[in-house]
């Protein structure tokens, strides 16, 4: 055979897989390894406050979850339940009607007392009649006067 | 060449170690041959390899592309990793404690039998030529590469290696002959 047929032959040599396997693999996790190694100070401070800040925060987490569950104890809805009297619930629920029918009644007090008060503006002449009927006769009562005359009076 | 090697390589110096594996498995057994056709034994041959890209892998953000495959720069390694293997194991690299056996790895050894020893004496030859023409023959008849990529991973001139590669071809005849 030809010395460049052989020497193109020789092409056909393969390191061993186990071994290209094991030292690849080694490589490329070593590396690793020395990049930390390189790492200047404040690279070195970065990664470690990251570190610290995820675990702070993790910690916070759990405190917050565990703390969440010792007040369930508190505010949980069979304990509020327990802790209510029906008596005294009934008594409350009966004192909000009775504020309620007080402020309806005042509410009544005072339409009865704006309707008097413009139906006086309102009728003008028929007041001032029914003024002068009720001076002379001191007597007879608003009841009295009825439509009828107020609207003979109005026409005159 | 890797299919979008530039893109590869550039997600290696980020520090990607998915994208320095790509480099690995497609590098790996160019170095290895051209380790163990310098060196006497596998196993040798295997921990100069594991060297060369440890070392590349841990200088990578020293990589700059200047235009040339990232394999010359891997020789380059590999080059001065041989290089320390046999300063630091001078009285060991005789070829009288060459082992035959460990030369071809398990891949070739369904290989004719006439062929497997013809390579292996073709191996011995190379092994006896001085190292710069070892490197331009590995290069450029074992492993095909161009010219130009040759003479960046020698560090020689293009008509440098055309004119190695002339006489490293005749040296290895006369000691094949």
């Amino acid at each position: 055979m030809e010395l460049l047929e052989l020497l193109k032959e020789l092409k056909t040599i393969e390191p061993d897989r186990e071994f290209s396997t094991k030292s690849r693999n080694f490589i490329l996790n070593e590396y690793r390894g020395a990049e930390m190694g390189k790492l200047t100070f404040w690279q070195l401070t970065a990664r470690s406050l990251e570190t610290a800040t995820s675990l702070a925060l993790a910690v916070v987490l759990v405190f917050m979850i565990l703390g969440g569950f010792s007040a369930w104890k508190f505010v949980s809805p069979s304990k509020l339940a327990s802790s209510l009297d029906p008596a005294s619930l009934r008594a409350e629920a009966d004192a909000i009607d009775i504020q309620i029918q007080l402020t309806n009644l005042n509410i009544s007090e005072n339409l009865s007392d704006t309707v008097s008060e413009s139906t006086k503006s309102a009728a003008g002449p028929v007041a001032k009649l029914f003024e002068e009927r009720t001076s002379v006769s001191e007597t007879s009562s608003t009841d009295a006067i009825s439509i009828e005359e107020a609207l003979q009076l109005l026409s005159e | 060449m890797l299919d979008g090697e530039e893109k590869i390589i550039k997600r290696a110096v980020e520090g990607k170690s998915s994208a320095f594996g790509s480099l690995y498995d497609h590098y790996h057994s160019k170095i290895y041959r051209f380790v163990l056709m310098k060196v006497s034994r596998r196993e040798e041959a295997e921990d100069i390899t594991h060297q060369v890209f440890l070392s590349a892998w841990q200088n990578i953000k020293s990589y700059k592309d200047l235009g040339y495959p990232f394999s010359s720069w891997l020789y380059r390694i590999a080059r001065n990793q041989v290089a320390d293997y046999y300063r630091s194991k001078k009285s060991e690299s005789s070829l009288e404690n060459f082992d035959p056996e460990y030369f071809i790895s398990p891949a070739t050894i369904s290989l004719d039998l006439s062929l497997k020893m013809e390579m292996e004496k073709v191996i011995l030859a190379i092994r006896k030529l001085k190292p710069e023409y070892q490197d331009v023959i590995i290069m450029r008849f074992v492993e095909d590469m161009p010219v130009k990529e040759t003479a960046e991973a020698i560090q020689k001139s293009e008509g440098a290696v055309k004119l190695l590669q002339h006489r490293a071809i005749k040296e290895l005849k006369k000691i094949l002959s």
